[in-house]
């Protein structure tokens, strides 16, 4: 019942003609970056970042998750008309969505996506709503080691959830965390790594580098790639999807909605992942499973409802523990602690403006996507026919300068070129830079909490298993080290008795 | 084929500089101040990071946990080359010969690039492009860009 008289005040907040103006454009952004293969959510929100410098805390964390689920509704558009998914977790939208697309049906298949977000993206603000403030009440009683093996844990599970090589995945978290320690010893003021030079005391700036890894590399990825886009351009008239539509989609729906709720929450690519078990769910439910595949409208339903409810719950872990579980809300982390807004258990009591404005504000920017979408996806179509040469130098000269608006120093520029190619290449290679952003927003606290329970201890390592807190998650911790240790003896003994098979 | 063995060339050589550096760190750390059991020092954390990171650097280096095929990596096309350039091109020129004159040589030489149009086009582009970005940056949304510098 509170907490329902304080989402009352967060509507208040989000309902101001500033909070709903920035809301609006935080969604019409990231409907755009969400559509154009290349820019997803994360250099969408990295390139805005600056921007909201000027604003209060509410606003700028506002507009930012406007952007995060608002990408994830344009991301579905290009995946339906042009078979390209606008980022990573609409893959499994361009399966069946482009198939009813090219059956002249992509109106019912945007509609249904639409509604689906919606439906995902509302009811897992509804389960933020109920479950965070709760968590938040037990974390208050958390102490710093249990605090360095949650964020310990949450590490591993972003390595061991990765869909590249495990090992690639640790090397770059192992380097995110070494960045972090760039700067000035966090508990002594000693300086690590910053051969004198100032611009280094503070460490490496965040904005630049996250713009270089994921927005520049990202654009000089893409101008490697070739092949015009010919999207489908759908009629209005065409749009309202049949009776045999909604009645198969209704429950794939309300199950994916259920499935990236719970996925949200799991550190890592849990919004691409829970898509993936959306649709393995509802090809399973089905009574027509080979329709997957040859435009299914459930197999559009369901994972875009997955895909949007995981951006409620993926908020969870960063309100109530004020640790990023993907990417998108490292960023967010990082915009909040710019506006000196620390997220973790007392955000509710110490800031309800941010906490509560933003749930509200997730509520009102789901109805306003859904509202603008569908009438307005011509325009946005008409975004994928802009020509790369337009295109391209006008966003790097958008990093450019978002980059040096910040300090208004030129070595963040150098940042953001030097980074961006470096992320170049770790992608090209293979190494996926995500997970260096998560570990190098979480270093300083890994590392603070490390050192702050062996002082309060008197150096006894016994103070990381004793206490509630602890050994459930030290508990955690050898449950998925034990199952990752078993699955690699399984697949080793898979590879050894085919050799003995190949051989025999 | 080739782009196969490229692609592992690749990986190869991102792997040895996180070995070479996960090495520094450690090197670097020793002479930090280490601290003592119950107060660890400034070298704790990064020593123990450097040695992971060399580790991890030396396993990718030998091809321990890098199931499956390698992918394909396409060698470095012109116009990422081009972009690269530019950027650090820009980063030098920027607080030199000002933002105005960074934009519209910036907008041309991308859209040149990239169009392969007449150059006309890309000079247009270019100063148009520079004239609007810095109405909107400069002007309308206040951010201290360096003077003109025409």
């Amino acid at each position: 019942m509170e907490s329902f008289g304080q989402l009352l005040h967060g509507f208040a907040v989000a309902l101001t003609w500033k909070n709903l103006l920035y809301c609006l454009m935080g969604c019409v952004w990231g409907t755009a970056v969400g559509m154009l293969p290349g820019l997803g959510p994360l250099a969408g929100m990295a390139l805005l970042l600056p921007l909201t410098f000027g604003l209060d805390p509410a606003t700028a964390v506002i507009m930012l998750a406007g952007i995060f689920y608002g990408a994830m509704y344009g991301g579905s558009t290009t995946s339906i008309l042009a078979r390209i998914p606008g980022e990573a977790a609409s893959v499994v939208t361009c399966i069946d969505g482009h198939e009813m697309a090219k059956k002249g049906r992509a109106g019912p298949a945007l509609v249904v996506a639409a509604v689906g977000s919606f439906v995902g993206g509302t009811l897992s603000v509804v389960g933020l709503t109920l479950f965070a403030p709760m968590l938040a009440d037990a974390m208050l009683r958390v102490g710093p080691a249990a605090e360095f093996i949650l964020m310990v844990l949450a590490l591993l599970v972003v390595a061991f959830v990765s869909s590249g090589p495990m090992v690639k995945t640790l090397a770059m978290l192992l380097l995110g965390l070494a960045i972090a320690t760039i700067g000035l010893d966090p508990l002594t003021a000693w300086p690590r790594f910053t051969y004198g030079a100032i611009t280094l005391s503070d460490g490496i700036a965040f904005v630049p580098l996250s713009i270089g890894l994921f927005g520049v590399s990202e654009i000089l990825l893409d101008l490697d790639r070739r092949g015009a886009m010919r999207p489908i351009k759908p009629r209005l008239r065409d749009l309202m999807p049949n009776a045999r539509d909604l009645r198969q989609s209704a429950p794939a729906i309300g199950r994916g909605s259920v499935i990236g709720f719970l996925f949200g929450v799991i550190p890592g690519i849990s919004h691409v992942i829970s898509t993936f078990v959306s649709y393995a769910v509802e090809k399973r439910l089905s009574k027509t499973p080979q329709e997957f595949g040859q435009g299914a409208i459930a197999g559009v339903a369901g994972p875009e409802a997955a895909n949007n409810a995981t951006t409620g719950s993926s908020m969870i872990p960063l309100l109530v523990l004020g640790i990023p579980a993907i990417p998108v809300t490292a960023i967010l982390l990082s915009a909040m602690l710019i506006h000196g807004v620390r997220p973790g258990p007392q955000l509710i009591s110490d800031h309800p403006n941010v906490f509560w404005g933003l749930i509200a504000s997730m509520y009102v920017g789901n109805l306003l996507l859904l509202l603008l979408n569908l009438p307005l996806v011509g325009v946005f179509v008409s975004l994928l026919r802009i020509p790369r040469a337009y295109l391209t130098p006008s966003i790097l000269l958008i990093c450019l300068v978002g980059v040096y608006s910040v300090n208004a120093n030129v070595v963040d520029i150098w940042i953001m070129v030097g980074s961006g190619i470096v992320g170049y290449l770790f992608r090209k290679f293979g190494f996926d830079v995500a997970p260096l952003l998560l570990a190098l927003v979480l270093g300083d606290r890994i590392e603070i909490s490390f050192r702050r329970a062996l002082s309060i201890s008197g150096g006894d390592y016994a103070v990381f298993y004793q206490g509630a807190a602890a050994k459930v998650f030290l508990s955690a911790l050898s449950v998925l080290l034990f199952v990752q240790c078993a699955s690699w003896a399984i697949g080793y003994r898979k590879r050894s008795g085919n050799r003995d098979t190949s051989i025999g | 084929m080739r782009e196969r063995s490229a692609y592992r060339r690749g990986e190869a050589a991102i792997a040895a500089a996180l070995l070479g550096l996960g090495v520094y760190v450690v090197w670097s750390a020793s002479a930090m101040p280490a601290g003592s059991l119950a107060q660890p020092g400034p070298a704790v954390f990064p020593f123990g990071i450097g040695v992971l990171l060399a580790v991890a650097g030396g396993a990718i280096l030998a091809g321990l946990g890098l199931k499956g095929p390698a992918g394909e990596a396409a060698p470095l096309g012109r116009d990422a080359a081009v972009a690269i350039v530019v950027l650090a091109a820009a980063a030098v020129a920027f607080e030199r010969t000002g933002a105005l004159a960074t934009f519209a040589v910036m907008l041309l030489v991308l859209h040149f690039t990239l169009a392969r149009g007449p150059w006309w086009k890309s000079m247009l582009f270019g100063l148009a492009g520079a004239a609007a970005a810095w109405a909107l940056f400069a002007r309308v949304l206040g951010v201290g860009l360096p003077g003109p510098g025409f």
